[in-house]
């Protein structure tokens, strides 16, 4: 599904070049539920950027789903990672300005789909997230659990193949840090690809496999 | 896509209060300005449009030249005979007619009026301008003698009903007395016309009255004349034949010293107002760019608080075009709702703004909808100009930084808002500019010594009676204490000197020809002393010289000094022939100003005639109320049929610079519109920049730092801006203004003060703008900050 091949990401200032990562060498697989590791500043963050196709790789080839990322213009890889790609984020990021069901309607809308269509995906998600009751709710009504829940429930809305997380559950507390771990685990189970950045060995352990990072090199 | 685009919109603009506020009232204030200038400019290229024959009518005018061939004299009027020998000499004219303003007394029946707005003229009058008709045959309604043609306005007046062909109205002109029968009556005549009248009598019923000889004198320019050529005729081709025209039928050589010249009836009106409509415009689109300036300013120093959103959408599948997309889409919105404000004020305005302007706009133009087509795409495309850059801006971020949270102020887009608060304040600081020194001529121009005392003189009218009973009135009227002195005169300033004829000089054994316009005022004895002008050689009039009624002139220093004199004494005794007189010098009067004091003074003759047309009474300061009820008790004596209607000379001065007021008006209520969008914009950027410093002057008061410390830190900056703001705008105001100087003859030096003031002006709005911010947040507990952060 993802091929990295010799991936490095640097900075150039004045000549000088900072390396985030370095000669990155990955292959996931489909159904993976792969867990990121590492000290801060590792380029945990960045390595997740460039596979979601968010950040650009500085030197080396990407290629998802034998596709060449690394070749692509800005809108194809929009059209490539609004279709297989869902986000979720430490801090949540829904839009403060819009309701919990405005928030998971949005990526509908980037995807143009008719209204009957989205008001089906939507009232669907809401149900089998247990939210209906909440869904004229602006994101600041809720705890950050119930956020987090929105943020995931927003990023499978488009049935995406691949989830990335970056510390879904750094802002939460154990008991709701928990609940979000086995809803990736459940849907990982039902086949969509995971790949957490986290800084828990426990949420680790959700995981089939474990990257460690280390000053932008992958530790053997 | 659109809702969610309007809900967010909307939820913006509703959660950002303060923001929101000033972005719309900005645009607000700057749509408001430019819609009004828009209804001004169309007004004024609507005018006069009612004529079918709009492009095909040219006014003839009349110049006099100088031996060198510069023209001395601009007429808009021209000889009663002209209009007659054109059509004679030149098939190509269609047709022409003469117009002739006079003042008349009507009565119909025990019922008098003076009507000012009554002319005479031909009976193609009707030919080449539309007139609507309401009752009449415009073919030959002013053909015959004692025909007259009024308007609606007129009829429903005199006679208060609505038939009236063949009425008949009584009518007073120079003790003759005689009577008119309607002929046609006209729909009144709309504002938008420069021909504006109520009455026209036939131009043969004038003829009978003034006498064949009269209508063929060519010193008699009282005449406006128009012909009409065919559509689509090179003006050209006759106007190279003007000069013949002249040669022929004054003599030969004339075209040396008087022209003829065509003027296009279209450019009358808008000649006058190209200019002040190009400036109004220029003015209104300024404080707009000002307005828009605050929109981008304001919309990009909020980005922190949009990014995130941005951000979030672009993870989420949105294009770079979309987002773009989305942007415009609010600013246009925001725009739009501002327009829609905009136009309600505008009909608070324009009362306000036809009294500044003496205009006569109005709300209904808006239901052109041509006209409000125009506006609303404008006031799209505004809210394109002022969103493109913010939406160019913010589509370009990059999410993942904005979202992990690495978004800092970056300086490309700090120095790119320092920019535009330095380009809203240069163009405020050269409204201020603008205004001192427009301030200052206008002060020197009304301060100006005029050479002559304009305070508490009185212009009256003269009557038959009163010209032929002049030293009997005069008595009469210095009998009142109140009353100082009286005099007559055929012209008192400020006025034009219309009046010149041929003089020559006995100078070196022989008479000479003068070869300058020598223009002449027939003026009493009382003239000189009752506008206490000052002669500074030999003497006035005076009443035991018989003489000195016919065989005297005194002339200005001016015109002695052109004469080659080079004292005044000197010309004392010599002998001068002017028109057909002939006689001596007796006196020279300090130079004063006649016309404009934007003119410069031109060599004058005084000389006496037997009667005044203008009657004038120096008045004491006292009492002025019970003086002006004594004259009207004795003019209604003298003259029972005319009604009383008096200026003051100070006032007249004062109102001819009510051009010059007018702009300066203008520049007062454009700069402080601007400045007050800028302070709009400024208060928001202050309010963004110190909310962003918060924890930063926390952190100083923590270590130590004065409340006043912490000011002088927080205003360096905007001071800065607008101080870089001046040094921009002195150049391009300096210039301005010192081409708007060349219209003076007499003019002050731009003084450096001015800018230096108009500086510390700009500079005091802006900090006291800021302080508002900056005193709240540096007296706030540093505490507070600290652990808020």
């Amino acid at each position: 599904m993802i091929k990295l091949n010799n991936i490095s990401k640097y900075y150039e200032n004045k000549f000088i070049k900072t390396f985030v990562l370095r000669n990155i060498n990955l292959e996931i697989n489909e159904g993976e539920f792969i867990s990121v590791m590492g000290p801060s500043g590792a380029g945990k963050s960045t390595l997740l950027y460039i596979i979601g196709m968010l950040d650009t790789a500085s030197e080396g080839e990407y290629y998802f789903y034998d596709e060449p990322v690394h070749k692509m213009k800005e809108k194809k890889l929009t059209e490539l990672h609004k279709s297989h790609i869902g986000f979720v984020f430490q801090q949540y990021h829904l839009i403060d300005e819009l309701t919990v069901l405005e928030n998971l309607e949005t990526p509908l809308l980037y995807q143009k789909i008719k209204t009957s269509e989205r008001k089906g995906m939507v009232a669907d998600l809401l149900d089998r997230f247990n939210m209906v009751a909440k869904k004229d709710l602006f994101p600041n009504q809720l705890s950050g659990g119930q956020q987090q829940l929105v943020a995931i429930a927003r990023a499978i809305i488009t049935k995406p193949k691949l989830i990335l997380a970056d510390e879904p559950t750094g802002n939460l507390h154990s008991g709701q840090g928990k609940e979000i771990m086995e809803l990736l685990k459940k849907l990982n189970d039902e086949g969509t690809t995971i790949i957490q950045v986290t800084h828990s060995e426990e949420n680790a352990k959700y995981g089939n496999k474990i990257i460690k990072l280390n000053d932008g090199w992958i530790e053997k | 896509m659109l809702k969610n685009y309007l809900k967010i919109a909307f939820r913006n603009i509703i959660r950002y209060k303060v923001f929101s506020v000033i972005n719309i009232l900005g645009l607000t204030l700057g749509l408001t300005c430019f819609i009004v200038a828009l209804l001004w400019d169309s007004y004024h290229i609507e005018f006069d449009r009612q004529n079918v024959n709009y492009s095909q009518i040219y006014r003839v005018n009349r110049l006099f030249l100088d031996p060198d061939g510069s023209v001395n004299l601009h007429l808009n009027q021209n000889a009663p005979q002209v209009g007659p020998l054109l059509k004679n000499d030149f098939p190509d004219i269609i047709n022409s007619t003469r117009i002739k303003y006079q003042q008349q007394i009507m009565s119909v029946g025990e019922k008098h009026f003076t009507e000012n707005k009554f002319v005479y003229a031909d009976n193609a009058i009707s030919n080449i301008f539309t007139f609507d008709w309401l009752e009449g045959n415009p073919k030959t309604a002013l053909t015959s003698p004692n025909s007259l043609v009024i308007t609606e306005e007129i009829a429903k007046k005199y006679f208060n009903k609505d038939n009236v062909l063949g009425e008949t109205i009584n009518c007073e002109t120079n003790s003759v007395e005689y009577s008119y029968k309607v002929t046609g009556v006209i729909k009144t005549i709309p504002t938008t016309s420069t021909l504006q009248f109520n009455f026209i009598g036939s131009m043969s019923t004038w003829e009978n009255l003034v006498g064949l000889e009269k209508m063929q004198d060519w010193s008699n320019n009282d005449y406006i004349t128009f012909i009409l050529l065919p559509q689509g005729y090179d003006y050209n081709r006759l106007k190279s034949q003007l000069d013949w025209c002249i040669n022929k039928n004054i003599g030969p050589d004339s075209d040396k010293w008087t022209k003829l010249e065509l003027e296009k009836f279209s450019d009358i009106h808008m000649g006058n107002f190209r200019e002040p409509m190009f400036y109004i415009t220029l003015v209104a689109f300024l404080i707009l760019l000002v307005a828009c300036f605050n929109f981008i300013n304001i919309s990009t120093a909020r980005s922190a608080t949009r990014a995130k959103e941005i951000g979030i959408r672009k993870v989420v599948g949105a294009l770079k075009t979309q987002i773009i997309k989305q942007l415009l889409f609010e600013s246009v919105l925001t725009t739009l709702i501002s327009y829609f404000v905009a136009l309600f004020l505008v009909a608070f305005i324009i009362p306000g703004f036809n009294e500044l302007l003496s205009a006569d706009i109005s709300i209904n133009q808006l239901a052109d909808f041509k006209l409000i087509s125009i506006l609303t795409i404008i006031a799209v495309i505004i809210g394109i100009f002022a969103g493109i850059l913010p939406s160019f801006f913010f589509a370009s971020f990059k999410p993942y930084k904005i979202l992990s949270g690495a978004l800092a102020g970056s300086g490309r887009k700090a120095s790119f808002r320092k920019t535009l608060v330095v380009a809203q304040f240069t163009i405020s600081s050269i409204f201020i500019v603008c205004i001192g020194i427009i301030s200052s001529q206008l002060d020197f121009m009304l301060n100006k010594k005029l050479g002559f005392n304009k305070n508490g003189i009185l212009i009256l009218p003269s009557s038959n009676f009163i010209q032929n009973n002049f030293e009997a009135v005069k008595q009469q009227l210095l009998q009142n204490p109140n009353i100082i002195s009286v005099t007559g005169a055929s012209r008192v300033p400020p006025d034009q000197l219309n009046d010149a004829g041929g003089a020559s000089v006995f100078i070196n054994n022989e008479f000479k020809n003068i070869e300058f316009r020598l223009p002449y005022i027939e003026v009493d004895r009382d003239y000189i002393p009752t506008f206490e002008m000052k002669i500074i050689a030999g003497r006035n009039f005076l009443q035991q010289f018989q003489t000195d009624l016919s065989e005297s002139f005194i002339l200005n220093e001016t015109a002695v000094k052109k004469m080659g004199f080079k004292y005044a004494d000197e010309a004392i005794n010599i002998p001068l022939r002017y028109n057909n007189r002939s006689g001596i010098i007796i006196g020279v009067v300090k130079d004063f100003h006649f016309e404009a004091v934007n003119r410069k003074i031109s060599p004058i003759v005084m000389l006496q005639s037997p009667s005044y047309k203008i009657i004038a009474a120096r008045i004491n300061g006292k009492n002025i109320q019970s003086t002006l009820t004594f004259l009207q008790t004795k003019w209604a004596e003298y003259n029972p049929n005319h009604s009383f209607h008096c200026s003051f000379v100070d006032y007249m001065f004062e109102r001819q610079y009510s051009g010059e007021m007018r702009i300066r008006e203008i520049f007062t209520y454009s700069s402080l519109l601007a400045i007050l969008i800028a302070c709009l914009g400024l208060f928001g950027l202050a309010a963004h920049l110190i909310q962003q410093r918060t924890k930063d002057i926390g952190i100083r008061k923590v270590l130590g730092a004065s409340v006043p410390a912490i000011l002088y830190m927080l205003s360096k900056d905007f001071a800065k801006w607008v101080i870089l703001a001046n040094i921009i705008a002195w150049p391009i105001a300096w210039y301005v203004m010192k081409i708007w100087l060349q219209n003076f003859a007499y003019r002050i030096d731009i003084s450096w003060w001015i800018f230096v003031l108009s500086g510390g002006i700009a500079l005091a709005i802006a900090l006291i703008t800021v302080s508002f911010q900056s005193i709240k947040a540096a007296i706030a507990n540093p505490i507070k900050a600290l652990r808020y952060e």
